[in-house]
């Protein structure tokens, strides 16, 4: 069940109504029914995977907090020395629950995701082992969220581990932060320590916060429907039939990918925030204008922001700070130039943490090279960024002024775009077939000779594409000074109304849905 | 809050009004329902059911006409027998339904695709009868999801993707108006057809025939409701080319199974009887207007003789719906059958039309006494025998001549018809840039070869008929040539 079906639509409506029924201290227990459930109607089978999950991770949580409960209890009466001796004591007892859990579920998420790639050589060794039985693909079961459900688990783990989170005593509480319905499938990846106190705050009814999270759940639905899906028809005709298309054809459908992933993933974020918004929860910001980023580093930190925020703080903090790190950083500082050894240190945990970031978006050669892609913009960046600096200024460019920023922004768009170019085709032969064509063969008149009309998308559907692609330019700017929402609100009824008409039957109308149409899943539901 | 739901919802309505597929070719599966539900309560006794054989091959106003029955039928292209099925519990909710005849045909429809469905169910009003149709279609197809159901009640789901497909007949909604009478489509177009083979005795037995499960069913059910509600249920067959032996023989025994009465029409002796001539079928399925004249009067002294069946010409305050609209078509399709030049003019002789003439060759040498008697009774003064070269346009607006005009060169004139659409006329011999006639601004294709009639309708606002009387030089005379393009009346 996804968030654009009318199945949905109808669990939605029976859930806020049961919700605000229901007493305020009991409404949380509404919640977690309903996540539940909503989990169950995606697949019965899908439920002992998040439950083995939510439970490991809870006990490891509630032992490590007793233990540390227990150490802080017993060193109050002790000297500073034997205070930090117990609690090294203390962290050493819980590094193996940890490390066990840890271990125990990203192998489920890793078994899950990855076994496919392995199934020949389990198969060989299930055989050497005499055993008649053997593992199928289609056997495999990759149930919806695992890879966000795992990581905002792991998240409370090692949050609890460093003493960052109290652990949370009650199970169905951690439950419902894993399993809470609006961001189980896409995100965003929520840390325990606030969406956990958010789920626990008094739920009550907001009139304004309401229709708020409705207003966010039709522009959400306006990006999926209208722009989203709609390029998708395109992108994908062209990439699946590349042989037919030509270079120009190839770069349209290079910025329409960028559009479409970005209409797809915000437009679901939106959704998702919405939804979770008229229940008095409010979800983790996971885009902010990415596409006003100076740099690749900057729209990272603007795009998937609690994906980004998850690698940063349990993979590249910890590598960048670990012993073999520390010991590079220490050999190369004086022998080495600067630059040299700053590329040195930086090179480990960025190459970790983006090749990590890579194999979470998907398997496959693609995505290793996409990891590889942004270390290497990355450690670009890092290293020679200042070198370009400067010499912008010995070139006399003015790089305080739009239109030096507004290169920043296309160069980094760019620079994304050709992130997506190594996923989006399927394979890197035919990655190469594209960047080659469009390098050789750019014939601007496939533009204007009906060629653009051949993959799915016509005139008028194009026009449609372009005029809402404009009209989330506009919104996006617009919400970068202000919030569009609160503007709305202060307008007159008769205009209010009119906006929120318009958009509704906007969607009802140019939305890609419906039967005969098969809505294509959110992009981000398999990680 | 409510009162902007409701606001939505009335414009969703009205979109979904919009959208909603126009079915242009057979647009009257929107137009029956819609009729239907006009209807005075209690004012139909016999309703047909079935596909298009049904709605094209029986005439309810000529069962009217001769017998006094009142009926309608509810049908749409191969409708499946669900639909047939649900029209049934739907029509007795208005009306005293006694009898009800369902054409058998989609007994035998293989895998319906869902257009099928929804042309049948579309302009059903939402109940809990459609919604168990619904219900129960979306299972057979083994849809266990719910959108496609809903997609039947919200119909914006699955027509938006027709905005731009939109025309101005979405809009007005007045091109797409096809006459029904009482659920019957007239078609005046026809095809010569091999009597012998519309009959299905005349057939070898057939291996591997067998009744489609799902039509049994509902074709059981609706069995089962006629005899729980008191109705009548006949099967008949409106004869077709590709009925057999074997699908009769099975219908029949299913009858006898069933208790129920039979009437295949399609057999030598009944198609004999009925009268039908090689030219009464628009295609080797469907009988046109004449077929459906034929095949509906037998049926009316069939239904008279074994139903007790009120004679509603004798009913105070009957509606009789548009009886005098069909009573104009039938002339109509007099004009537009004739193939004699000699007939043509005759039926050219009708005060209700607007007459557009026009020249394109020198027809001075072929003017017969017919045509001159024709001209004078269209109060056409020019003497056509004397137009030596000369071109010649002329308008008669209801019996009366509105323009004349014989020139030595070529001739564009324009003006109104009766009911103020414009009109030009090009005469001209030599080969010209200009439509010869056109009409509401658009051109009418014409042979370049005599006198080319255009007959216009003010009263309905359409060309009932184009022929164009071309010089035969092997008899010496005019002979009469079609432009009429395959519409419904």
């Amino acid at each position: 069940m996804t968030f654009i079906e009318i199945k949905f639509l109808i669990f939605l409506i029976m859930t806020f109504f049961v919700f605000y029924i229901c007493p305020v201290k009991y409404r949380w227990i509404v919640l977690l029914c309903a996540s539940v459930v909503f989990y169950a109607i995606a697949g019965l089978k899908y439920l002992p995977f998040i439950f083995v999950t939510s439970f490991t991770v809870w006990l490891a949580g509630r032992r490590m907090g007793r233990i540390y409960e227990v150490q802080e209890e017993a060193s109050k009466e002790l000297s500073r020395k034997e205070k930090k001796a117990l609690k090294e004591e203390a962290k050493a007892k819980c590094r193996g629950t940890m490390l066990w859990t840890l271990v125990l579920n990203l192998g489920i998420l890793a078994a899950c995701k990855y076994l496919k790639f392995f199934i020949g050589p389990v198969n060989a060794l299930l055989g050497a082992a005499g055993s008649g039985r053997t593992l199928s693909a289609e056997s495999i079961i990759v149930p919806l969220g695992i890879s966000y459900y795992t990581f905002s688990a792991l998240s409370y783990l090692l949050d609890v581990y460093w003493r960052r989170v109290e652990r949370e005593k009650s199970y169905p509480r951690f439950l419902l932060y894993l399993i809470y319905f609006p961001h189980i499938l896409q995100g965003p990846i929520e840390r325990y320590g606030r969406l956990g106190e958010r789920l626990k705050q008094e739920l009550r009814f907001d009139y304004q916060r309401v229709t708020f999270g409705v207003q966010l759940i039709v522009w959400g639905f306006m990006k999926k429907l209208i722009i989203a899906d709609r390029l998708d028809i395109f992108i994908t005709k062209v990439y699946k039939g590349y042989e037919q298309a030509g270079g120009v054809l190839f770069l349209v459908a290079a910025f329409f990918d960028v559009v479409y992933i970005y209409a797809d993933f915000s437009g679901c974020m939106d959704m998702a925030r919405g939804i979770s918004q008229i229940f008095g929860v409010e979800l983790d910001l996971n885009f902010d204008h990415p596409f006003a980023s100076l740099s690749i580093a900057e729209f990272w930190r603007r795009w998937h922001i609690t994906l980004g925020e998850w690698f940063r703080d349990y993979v590249y903090y910890p590598v960048s700070t670990s012993k073999l790190v520390k010991n590079i950083g220490r050999k190369t500082r004086n022998r080495w130039p600067q630059r040299l050894s700053r590329l040195a240190v930086n090179t480990l945990p960025v190459a970790a943490t983006w090749i990590m970031t890579g194999l979470w978006h998907g398997t496959g050669k693609t995505y290793l090279a996409w990891g590889i892609y942004y270390t290497f913009w990355l450690l670009l960046s890092t290293t020679f960024g200042d070198d370009l600096h400067q010499l912008a200024l010995r070139l006399h460019f003015n790089t305080e002024n739009a239109s030096w920023r507004l290169f920043q922004m296309v160069r980094t768009t760019l620079i994304f775009a050709g992130g997506r170019l190594l996923t989006r085709p399927g394979s890197l032969r035919r990655t190469l077939y594209i960047v080659r064509d469009i390098v050789t063969n750019l014939s601007p008149w496939q533009l204007t000779d009906g060629s653009l009309f051949n993959f799915g998308l016509d005139a008028p559907a194009l026009l449609v594409s372009v005029v809402f692609i404009a009209l989330l330019g506009v919104v996006d700017w617009w919400q970068q000074k202000t919030s569009v929402r609160v503007w709305i609100a202060q307008q007159g009824i008769v205009f209010r109304w009119l906006v929120y008409l318009g958009a509704v039957l906007a969607i009802l109308v140019f939305g890609i849905y419906g039967p005969g149409y098969s809505a294509s899943s959110f992009v981000y539901m398999a990680y | 809050v409510a009162v902007f739901l409701v606001l939505l919802a009335v414009c969703v309505t009205c979109l979904s009004n919009l959208f909603i597929n126009k079915w242009k070719r057979f647009c009257y599966e929107s137009v029956t329902p819609k009729q239907f539900y006009e209807l005075d309560q209690d004012s139909v006794e016999v309703l047909f059911l079935g596909s298009s054989q049904a709605t094209l091959g029986i005439s309810g106003m000529k069962m009217y006409e001769d017998y006094g029955i009142s009926t309608y039928t509810l049908g749409s292209p191969r409708q499946p027998m669900l639909g047939s099925y649900g029209w049934l519990v739907e029509s007795t909710k208005t009306q005293n339904i006694r009898t009800a005849v369902v054409d058998v045909a989609a007994l035998y429809y293989g895998t319906l695709s869902e257009s099928r469905y929804r042309q049948s169910l579309d302009n059903m009003k939402l109940s809990l009868n459609k919604l168990q149709l619904i219900y129960e279609h979306c299972k057979l197809n083994g849809n266990t999801n719910a959108d496609p159901f809903f997609s039947y009640i919200f119909r914006i789901s699955k027509y938006h993707s027709r905005w731009k497909e939109l025309t101005e007949e979405d809009y007005t909604n007045d091109s797409v108006y096809q006459p029904v009478f009482r659920g019957n489509v007239l078609y005046s177009d026809s095809v010569t057809i091999d009597l012998a083979k519309l009959a299905y005795d005349n057939d070898e037995p057939e291996e591997g025939v067998t009744m489609n499960s799902e039509s049994v069913q509902y074709l059981e059910r609706m069995a089962q409701f006629c005899e729980e509600n008191g109705i009548e249920l006949l099967l008949i067959k409106v004869p077709r080319y590709d009925w057999s032996i074997t699908q009769h023989e099975q219908v029949e025994a299913f009858a006898e199974e069933h208790d129920l009465t039979f009437l295949d029409l399609s057999s030598s002796d009944t198609i004999a009887k009925i009268g039908l001539d090689e030219n009464d079928y628009m295609d080797k399925k469907h009988p046109n207007i004449s077929g459906a004249t034929k095949i509906s009067a037998y049926l009316g002294a069939y239904l008279k003789e074994n139903y007790d069946l009120t004679d509603f010409r004798e009913v105070e305050g009957y509606d009789e719906l548009n009886y005098q609209e069909y009573c104009d078509r039938v002339e109509d399709s007099y004009l537009q059958r004739a193939t004699d030049v000699v007939e043509y003019l005759q039926y050219l002789k009708n005060d209700r039309y607007d007459i557009l003439i026009q020249t394109t060759a020198d027809i001075t040498g072929y003017c017969t006494q017919e045509l001159l008697d024709t001209f004078e009774a269209l109060n056409l003064k020019a003497n056509i025998q004397e137009l030596n070269g000369q071109t010649y346009v002329a308008q008669v607006n209801r019996g009366l001549c509105v323009y004349e005009a014989v020139s030595a060169g070529r001739q564009v004139y324009g003006n109104y018809l009766s009911d103020g659409v414009k009109y030009t006329l090009c005469s001209t011999y030599a080969a010209a840039s200009t439509p010869a006639i056109t009409v509401d601004f658009e051109s009418i294709s014409f042979a370049n070869k005599g006198i080319n009639i255009l007959v216009y309708d003010s009263d309905t606002n359409r060309i009932v008929d184009k022929s164009t009387l071309v010089c035969d030089e092997t008899s010496g005379g005019l002979v009469l040539q079609k432009e009429n393009e395959k519409n419904a009346m």
